[in-house]
Parts: C-alpha cells; sequence; structure tokens
C-alpha cells in the first residue's frame, strides 16, 4: 500500500469519509431524484420547460436556473459504477466501472463487512497508474474499469460496505461515497434503470426471473406470465381445496340455481378471494409484516373451522343458515330483492379462503412481494398479484359454469348430492385443524369424516329403497379407509394419505431412506451448523418448514421421503427451520435470509455462504428437486 | 338489473378505481426516474449536479482558522468570490494561486475572495501553514456544506464557485475548476452590472455564451 501523507499523521481518507457521512446524509435528506435533463441539443428546451412544471410562481419570480452547469460533470453515480457478484470459491468480486475522463483514488477505497454476519479477509486490490499529486505526492489511481476481489469468510449473504472517492480529470472532485451491496444477488445499489438488471447472477432462481420481468417487462406479458403460473398453482394442495369449498356453496344454493347464478356465485368467490389476496399480499409487503402467518394464529383456525362444520351442517338440512334479519333487511332495502346477499357472503367466504387457505409462498407470490417492497411499484407487483389470484381462481369458474348444469334441480339425488358435500366440508375443516393436532387425533378427525361418508352413501336420499351395488362400493373403500386411519392413529403413522405406512414397516426390514433433518430454532443454532458443514466440507440445506404450511407437507410427503432424493442429498448437512409458531426466533431466522413464508429451501455451498440464487420457493417434486440439486453441483 | 350482476358492478368498479388509483400514484412516482429493481438502496440519489441558483446570497456564520466566527454580512456592499474547497480536492488547490492573484490585485480593491473550506479544521490548519492563501478562509464540516447548499449545490461536489455582485445578488455559480479567462469574463460583466451599464439577465446571457466553448464536454 502507498502512503499518503496526512497532515497529522493519518491517513486522510479516514477522515474524508466520516465527512462524507455527514454529507451523504444531508444530500439524501434533502433530495428527490429528478429527471435529468437532456444532453446538448435539447438543453434549451429542457431547462426552459422542466423547472416550471415544478416550481411555484413565486419561485419563478426569485430563482434562475443555473445555466448549462448540470451537463457538465457526470452525477457521481454516472461516473463511477460498482457491482457486486459472489466469485469463485468464496469471493466478493466488485466490479467498478469509471467513466472515461474520471479516476478513483485506490488508497481512498475502503472495503467493510456492512453487518455483523459478515466477515471479510483482506481485498486484493490491482495496481493503479502513477498520479503525481502536488500536495499529497504519488497517487494510485484508477482511470479505468477494475475488479477488487475481497475474500469472504462468513455472510448470508454478505454484505459490504465500501467507500471510495474520486475526480473528474476536467476539474471536479466527488466527496467520498459509501454504498452498501450485498452480494449474490448480482444487483447492486446504484446500477441505475439503464443497469440490466438481473443481469449476471442475478436472475437463476424462478422468483429471480419473475421478479426481474415484472419489474421490467412490458404489463401485458407481466400479466399473462402471473396468470398463467396462477393456473399452474390451481392445482397444487394450496389451492385445490377451494374447489370443494366453492362447489359446497354451489350445491348449497338451492333449488332457484340457475347456470347463471352459479357462474356468477363462482364469479363472487374468486373475486372476493383475488382482491384480499391482492391487499393482504400488498399490505405485507408495504409493511414488512407476516400477514400469513398472523392468520395461522389458532383462534382464527378453529373459527375458519367451525365455519364449515356449520356449512356442512347445513347442507345436512338440520338448518338453513342465514344472514342475521336486520342485515338481511338492509340487502333487501339495498337490492331490492333478498338473494343478493348470498353473492356478498360468497365473496367473504372467497375473502376468508384466500388468507386461510391459500397459505404457501410460491415463486411468483415471492417475486411481486420483493418487487412490491424494494422499488415500490405498488401497483404493478399488485396488478400481477391480481393476475396470479385470478389464474388459481380460473379453475374455480369452471367449476362453477358446470356446477349448475351437472347439479341436479330437486329430489332425492339433490339430497344425496348435498350431504356428500357437506361432508366436503366437514373434510376441508378437518383438514384446517390437522395443522393443530397431533397425529392420532388429526386421524380420528379423518376418520370421522370417512364414517359420516358411509352413512351419507349408506342411508341418505334413498327413501327406504336399498343402496345401490355403487353406493355401497364407495362405502366400503370409505370404511376400510376409516378403519386404516385408526388403526394408523395407534401405530403412530404420519401421513393420512399412507395410514398403514408404520405398520407395513414392521414386516420389511429394509425402510426407505429417511432424510435425517437437523432441527433448528434460533440464529445461534443456525451459526452453529454451518461452522460444522464448513468444517466437514459440507454443503448445507436449510428448509423452511411449517405446520399450516400444505405445500410443506407434500414436500415431506413425495420430496423429502423419496430415497433419491435421501441419497441425493447423503453428502449435504440438512437443516429444517419449523416457523409454525411464528415467534421471535423464528422471524429472527425469517428476516435475515429475507424470507416470506415457507415453503423455502435456501443452499449453502461448502465455504457457508448462501447461494441465493439457487434458493427454492413453493413446492418441487422428487425429479425437479434432484435436477435442482444437480444444477447447485455443477455451479462455481 | 338482477342483484347478482350489481353487486358484480359494484366489486368492478371499487377494484378498477383502486387499481386506476393505485397506477396514477406510481406513474407520479416513477415517471421521473423509474425504480430500479435493486435489493438494497442505501446510496444518495444521482440527480444533476446543481439546483436552482437563489436570487439573493444565502446567510451563514463559520469560523475562521483561529476559531473566531465570521458571518458572510461583513463583506455587504463589496463583489464577492465564495470559493467552497477541501484540501483533498486536488482541483481545488490547483486554483488557490489565480485566487491570491485576484485577491492581491489593486485593480481589485472592492473585490473579496471568501475560500470556504469544507474539511476538518485540523486538516485546514496544517493545509494553511504550508500553502499561502492570501485571502480570508473560513472552515466549515456539515455547517460548510449548509452553505454550499444554499447556493443550489444539490450533488456535492468541488471546488463550487459563487459569484456575488455588491448588491448582495447571486450573479452567477460555477461547478468545477475554475478557468482565469472565465473568472476575468464574470467579474467585468458584473462590474457592468453593478454600474448600472447592463441588466443582470442580460449580462448572464452574455456570461453563457462567452463561456459555452471553452467549457469541456463529456
Amino acid at each position: 500500500m502507498s502512503t499518503v501523507r496526512g497532515p497529522a499523521g493519518t491517513t486522510p481518507a479516514g477522515r474524508i469519509s466520516a465527512v462524507a457521512g455527514a454529507l451523504l446524509l444531508a444530500a439524501g435528506l434533502c433530495s428527490v431524484p429528478v429527471a435529468r435533463a437532456q444532453p446538448a441539443a435539447s438543453s434549451a428546451a429542457a431547462t426552459a420547460a422542466e423547472p416550471e412544471a415544478r416550481r411555484s410562481p413565486l419561485e419563478g419570480l426569485i430563482k434562475h436556473r443555473a445555466s448549462d452547469e448540470d451537463e457538465r460533470f457526470l452525477p457521481v453515480d454516472e461516473a463511477f459504477r460498482v457491482e457486486a457478484a459472489l466469485g469463485p470459491t468464496g469471493r466478493a468480486e466488485l466490479h467498478f466501472q469509471v467513466a472515461k475522463g474520471y479516476y478513483l483514488y485506490r488508497d481512498r477505497l475502503r472495503i467493510v463487512p456492512a453487518d455483523a454476519n459478515t466477515v471479510l479477509g483482506t481485498p486484493d486490490m490491482p495496481a493503479g497508474v502513477t498520479h503525481e499529486d502536488s500536495y499529497f505526492g504519488p497517487q494510485q489511481i484508477y482511470p479505468e474499469a477494475f475488479v477488487v476481489s475481497v475474500p469472504v469468510t462468513r455472510g448470508s449473504p454478505p454484505t459490504i460496505k465500501l467507500t471510495y472517492q474520486g475526480c473528474a480529470e476536467a476539474g471536479l472532485c466527488y466527496p467520498p461515497q459509501t454504498r452498501v451491496l450485498t452480494v449474490g444477488r448480482g444487483l447492486s445499489g446504484n446500477t441505475g434503470a439503464a443497469g440490466p438488471a438481473g443481469g449476471d447472477g442475478g436472475g437463476h432462481s424462478e422468483q429471480d426471473k419473475l421478479a426481474s420481468l415484472l419489474a421490467h417487462g412490458r404489463l401485458w406479458s407481466v400479466l399473462g406470465v402471473f396468470f398463467g403460473a396462477g393456473l399452474l398453482l390451481a392445482f397444487t394442495p394450496c389451492v385445490l381445496p377451494m374447489i370443494p369449498i366453492l362447489s359446497g356453496i354451489i350445491a348449497g344454493d338451492g333449488p332457484a340455481t340457475t347456470p347463471l347464478r352459479s357462474f356468477l356465485l363462482s364469479v363472487s368467490y374468486v373475486l372476493g378471494m383475488a382482491v384480499t389476496y391482492t391487499a393482504a399480499g400488498a399490505a405485507s409487503a408495504l409493511l414488512g409484516a407476516q400477514v400469513q402467518a398472523v392468520f395461522q394464529q389458532t383462534w382464527i383456525v378453529v373459527l375458519f373451522a367451525g365455519l364449515f362444520v356449520a356449512l356442512a351442517f347445513s347442507m345436512f338440512g338440520f338448518y338453513e343458515l342465514q344472514m342475521p334479519a336486520s342485515l338481511q333487511t338492509r340487502f333487501a332495502s339495498a337490492s331490492g330483492r333478498i338473494r343478493g346477499g348470498k353473492f356478498l357472503s360468497t365473496a367473504l367466504i372467497g375473502a376468508l379462503s384466500s388468507l386461510v387457505v391459500t397459505a404457501c409462498v410460491a415463486p411468483p407470490l415471492v417475486a411481486a412481494l420483493s418487487v412490491i417492497a424494494e422499488t415500490g411499484q405498488v401497483a404493478r407487483g399488485a396488478s400481477a398479484l391480481f393476475a396470479l389470484a385470478l389464474g388459481m381462481g380460473a379453475p374455480l369458474l369452471l367449476v362453477g359454469a358446470s356446477g349448475g348444469r351437472l347439479l341436479p334441480k330437486a329430489g332425492p339425488w339433490m339430497v344425496t348430492v348435498k350431504c356428500l358435500f357437506g361432508v366436503a366440508f366437514l373434510g376441508v375443516a378437518a383438514w384446517m385443524l390437522e395443522r393443530l393436532l397431533p397425529p392420532w387425533a388429526a386421524f380420528l378427525l379423518y376418520a370421522l369424516v370417512a364414517a359420516c361418508l358411509v352413512y351419507v352413501l349408506l342411508r341418505v336420499g334413498l327413501r327406504g329403497v336399498s343402496a345401490s351395488g355403487w353406493r355401497k362400493v364407495c362405502a366400503g373403500i370409505a370404511a376400510a379407509y376409516a378403519g386404516a386411519l385408526v388403526v394408523g392413529a395407534a401405530s403412530g403413522a404420519s401421513d393420512p394419505l399412507h395410514p398403514l405406512a408404520r405398520t407395513a414397516a414392521f414386516g420389511s426390514t429394509a425402510t426407505a431412506a429417511t432424510l435425517e433433518f437437523h432441527r433448528i430454532k434460533s440464529l445461534a443454532d443456525l451459526d452453529r451448523e454451518l461452522a460444522t458443514a464448513e468444517r466437514q466440507g459440507q454443503r448445507v440445506m436449510l428448509d423452511f418448514y411449517a405446520d399450516w404450511c400444505a405445500s410443506c407437507k407434500e414436500m415431506d410427503r413425495a420430496t423429502f421421503s423419496d430415497p433419491a432424493v435421501g441419497s441425493a442429498l447423503r453428502d449435504y448437512r440438512v437443516l429444517q427451520a419449523d416457523v409454525t409458531a411464528n415467534d421471535a426466533a423464528d422471524q429472527a431466522l425469517l428476516r435475515r435470509f429475507g424470507i416470506i413464508g415457507p415453503p423455502t429451501t435456501a443452499f449453502f455451498s461448502t465455504d457457508g455462504l448462501e447461494r441465493r440464487d439457487y434458493r427454492l420457493v413453493g413446492f418441487k417434486d422428487a425429479v425437479a428437486f434432484r435436477a435442482h440439486l444437480q444444477s447447485f453441483e455443477a455451479a462455481r | 338489473m338482477s342483484p347478482a350482476l350489481r353487486w358484480l358492478t359494484v366489486g368492478l368498479v371499487i377494484v378498477g378505481g383502486a387499481v386506476t388509483g393505485a397506477y396514477v400514484r406510481d406513474w407520479q412516482q416513477h415517471r421521473a426516474a423509474p425504480a430500479p429493481l435493486v435489493h438494497e438502496l442505501k446510496a444518495a440519489p444521482a440527480p444533476g449536479p446543481l439546483a436552482e441558483v437563489p436570487a439573493r446570497r444565502p446567510d451563514f456564520t463559520l469560523s475562521d482558522p483561529a476559531g473566531h466566527p465570521h458571518a458572510v454580512a461583513e463583506w455587504d456592499g463589496r463583489l464577492l468570490l465564495v470559493n467552497f474547497w477541501a484540501t483533498w480536492c486536488a482541483p481545488c488547490r490547483r486554483e488557490i494561486p489565480l485566487l491570491n492573484r485576484l485577491a492581491g490585485e489593486p485593480a481589485a480593491k472592492d473585490l473579496t475572495v471568501l475560500g470556504v473550506a469544507v474539511d476538518f479544521p485540523d486538516d485546514v490548519r496544517q493545509f494553511l501553514a504550508k500553502m499561502p492563501v492570501r485571502y480570508p478562509v473560513l472552515i466549515g464540516e456539515q455547517d460548510g456544506m449548509d452553505a454550499a447548499a444554499a447556493f443550489g449545490v444539490r450533488d456535492m461536489a468541488f471546488p463550487f464557485t459563487a459569484f456575488v455582485d455588491r448588491h448582495g445578488r447571486v450573479f452567477s455559480v460555477h461547478l468545477g475548476e475554475l478557468h482565469e479567462a472565465d473568472v476575468r469574463a464574470t467579474l467585468a460583466l458584473i462590474d457592468r452590472v453593478d454600474a448600472g451599464q447592463l441588466d443582470i439577465d442580460a449580462a448572464r446571457r452574455e456570461l453563457a455564451a462567452a463561456t459555452a466553448g471553452t467549457r469541456p464536454r463529456f
């Protein structure tokens, strides 16, 4: 390092940066970004027109515009650009671009960790060009692009604070600039609108690609892509339960149902769901709150399950579920007819469903929320969320359109169908409660629902005639399933779809290679596990899980229990954070990684750094998961 | 209209209104500078270097190297060249010989060159001990920045010079290293304005025309 003859024996850079901090604070507080005047030719027009638009008439009288000074020198962030990227073997690379005619001082470059979790080694700065300074003596300067490589000992993701100072050869010096960069996303603090966002390293993961599209793509293609993504999500366990809910509402609508009416009911449901999904998503992104987890509190889940039990009983014909009379009259006077209220209540159930049922995180959701939170493009993000929710709801509209046609109008059949949907409501209620209950209790609940199904099949709507053959077959299957569930509850099985898994395992000695998760709860646990993995040269997988997350359970069931996935993860240290409780420790873990919620799986290379571009969000089946592992291992 | 359609219409109108409102808001916020997709944005914004220049000289009081406070009003009635600089800024230091000459010329008897060092006082005192500066220097840190900002600098950079006429009006400001011809042209125009020979706006236009060709562009 070449010496700087600092006046008091100190290096001036350190002292300068203290002033600079204050300067930047001042600049940050008082100025707002404004459109830059166009260069050269249009400068007169820009000078004349632009200030007038923002100035009050009074200001116009007392101020005059600085001539063409604005165009002589580049703003500091155009003179010097810096981007951070993850380099090979645990190094961060800082890519500096220096405009022609400008230079940075090598000795005034400071690179330090920006947070307590990041540990950096000594930066490797290239030699510069020697420049004679009349006061400080020979100085090393960088008049062109250069790369500084910094060893990253720890950080997830590493954040780097750098301070740099430079001048224009034509005679202007900028005060020291301080920037905080996060390594691993390939995106930096000052790439500006012209920078290729999501360029190198930034756009690998599905959510990052979607976020980049959302922030920069054409609106119609954004909406199309998010609608399509919603369609794909509609058939995941997060959205699927909405189909029996909506079908039940339509079936329970009564004898006046027409195809149009049932379609409009489904439109109400989908709109209620989509508007709530959009509003809750935008609000959580703006407030930084965990709306998703908030709606998984015990009393809300119990209340919602209770609502479905009440709906089921109404389907069984025990009573008519109606709004309170006072509300009914209000709606009656408002709409002239009483039946409008049905649409409102359907929309409300749709709204509640979106909050309580669809509590899963998927790549398009993460993309939309991060764009809202990070760029403030609320309308764009919210439109994308709305398109996503409409995509998820599109199959429901099909249900509504066909439901009115397929359902019988009246008669004994109608009674049976209504009761079957009542059983489906009971199933939804049991599914809601499953997240709160120990497995054996959930098994018994499901067994109870299956028993109700047997009863409906054999007894309801028969008018003394004995049950037909298919009814008997279905009832037999339901009864067998109920029996299996009871056995499963007793044997300690955990998956209601495979209640006899434990029982069957008694017979065979070769049990599948089950994945051994190391449970972590706190940041300290995580750091300890990461340190252990680093010592042993292991890669690390960290899975975020919650009991209320349907996709997480699906991942456990279909992906993590797959023997091929188990053997592919043999050399990994496999961690799991259960964030069901959503307490302070859980929130700290989620915040550290900027994770919106489960299911999210983070991957760390052997140097203990999270490769954010390989983060998985949402459900992935065993095949896709193994392909992801292979591409992660093939990466640098 | 059936109640179903009525509810549907009400719902759509509400959603449409909300979406339209949000877009109008976003458009207003982003038409100037579309937000880049960044993960962490801790940087100061990057606008053009100069905002509007005030009509009248701002008031500020700063200390001299000996620690005595001075208000800029002390030099009222004189032609004032306020030069913001720093010891670590090479182009600023290059200007000092020119400013020394201007301050020492007998012809410029009612011209005051006022140096405002935006720097640490110790560094400035060390510098003044080695380099002769023959005009008054005041020192400011944050308050020095505030004074420069009051003259219309938004994106702080040095050197920055403001010319104030004998009536306290800010005639012009200059960002970057001063060139002798430009400075002399500016001072001559201010003399003519203060003598009542020229309107101030006409003088500014003349200055812009005279200096346009000499300035480097990038």
